[in-house]
């Protein structure tokens, strides 16, 4: 009889084993700035000294590695073999993404190819002794979404919306469903927020862990991780410090 | 090396498999691996003799290796096909062996040159087999008495 045993699951939890927080930063809704936010909570952890991992699972709209200013690929920054693939750091952050391996080209990925690279992924990554990790998730409750969720039942859950109706309705959805699958939620951050919402700590039961202004310097600081330091959300997300 | 950490992953689900059938220790495992991760047989065997030594049971187990070879499907046409991993640049055939899916970015179905095709075969690593000894010669498995042996 042939196991036919996919090996890989049982080296998640040990690869996962010196991490001691993992947030999956959740947008649900495409335009949301998830990554954006990913990445900077990934910067604004590292500058507050604790020892941060992200890793990109956003594999149709790879991004993280154009906010943070990394050129993927051998020659420029690439994983070290040391006991599976060790991420490059970027800016103090330790980072893996798909776009390693693709040299930043669009992959086009089926359902069951999606859980194979999380898995694939999640399995091999070295990420030594972590504070934290950010998972910037792909939009919505997809494939990838439910793998994580699978694999990893311990994460907490940031869901990412802005104060569009239709961002904030599927938002509130979507973590009612994590939570009645076990997955606990941290809080939301509302991105492009408007003052009208100040003040207000819980949105529809979830705590608001942040508000973001709007800072129209950031399109143009996308790449640039000093000044991206310098813009109205990287300010606040660092007071935060989720 | 990369191959460290699913060497790890397969010595800890064999470890699984070991307490869930109350071997004693495990004989062997075949693994097979797959064209398209293309991982070397003997770097696999150097890191598994050494990751081993971190389970009880496995300090005689053998690794069996088998090769499977890739089959590919297009979505588009339908067209079945092979590659030929040696026409592929170093790099490529890195990316590839790091995480398999990335062969979709870089080679295409020679019928419709879709990147859209389905890997059938060969993709990465499985254990097709655990023999193991259960001591008292009792197959828990299937009661049969096989000579002392747990084959799953």
């Amino acid at each position: 009889m042939n196991l036919n045993l996919d090996p890989r699951p049982y080296a998640v939890a040990a690869r996962l084993a010196s991490v001691r927080r993992t947030i999956a930063v959740s947008g649900f809704k495409g335009g949301v700035g998830k990554s954006s936010v990913a990445s900077l909570l990934a910067l604004a952890s590292t500058d507050c000294g604790r020892k941060t991992g992200l890793l990109d699972l956003d594999f149709s709209g790879a991004s993280c590695h154009l906010i943070l200013g990394v050129s993927p690929g051998p020659g420029a920054a690439f994983p070290d073999e040391i006991e599976g693939l060790r991420p490059p750091e970027a800016h103090g952050v330790r980072f893996m993404s798909l776009a390693f391996f693709t040299q930043d080209r669009a992959v086009h990925l089926r359902g069951k190819e999606v859980a194979d690279v999380v898995m694939e992924l999640l399995a091999v990554t070295n990420w030594g002794e972590l504070d934290v990790l950010y998972l910037d998730m792909p939009p919505g409750i997809s494939d990838a979404a439910l793998e994580v969720m699978r694999l990893m039942p311990d994460i907490e859950v940031v869901g990412v919306l802005t104060p569009s109706v239709l961002s904030r309705s599927l938002a509130f959805r979507a973590l009612r469903f994590s939570e009645q699958s076990g997955v606990k939620t941290a809080g939301v951050i509302e991105n492009f927020a408007d003052d009208a919402a100040e003040g207000v700590d819980t949105a529809e039961g979830f705590k608001v862990l942040a508000r973001l202004p709007y800072d129209e310097g950031f399109e143009a600081a996308l790449g640039d991780v000093a000044r991206l330091r310098q813009t109205k959300p990287y300010r606040v997300l660092g007071k935060a410090a989720i | 090396m990369h191959e460290w950490a699913l060497s790890d992953g397969m010595v800890r689900a064999a470890h699984k498999i070991k307490m869930e059938r109350g071997l004693k220790e495990v004989v062997s495992i075949t693994v097979v691996l797959g064209e398209v991760q293309d991982i070397a047989p003997d770097i696999f065997t150097e890191i598994f003799d050494e990751v081993k030594r971190q389970q009880d049971g496995f300090e005689g187990t053998k690794l069996v290796l088998e090769r499977e070879p890739a089959e590919f499907r297009c979505h588009q046409c339908g067209e079945a096909f092979h590659f030929d991993r040696g026409l592929l640049p170093h790099e490529i055939s890195e990316n590839i062996h790091f995480v398999p899916e990335t062969l979709r970015v870089y080679i295409r179905c020679p019928a419709c040159q879709s990147e859209d095709f389905e890997i059938v075969k060969g993709r990465g690593i499985y254990i097709k087999e655990i023999v193991g000894e259960t001591g008292d010669g009792l197959d828990a498995d299937t009661g049969d008495v096989a000579e002392g042996r747990d084959a799953r």
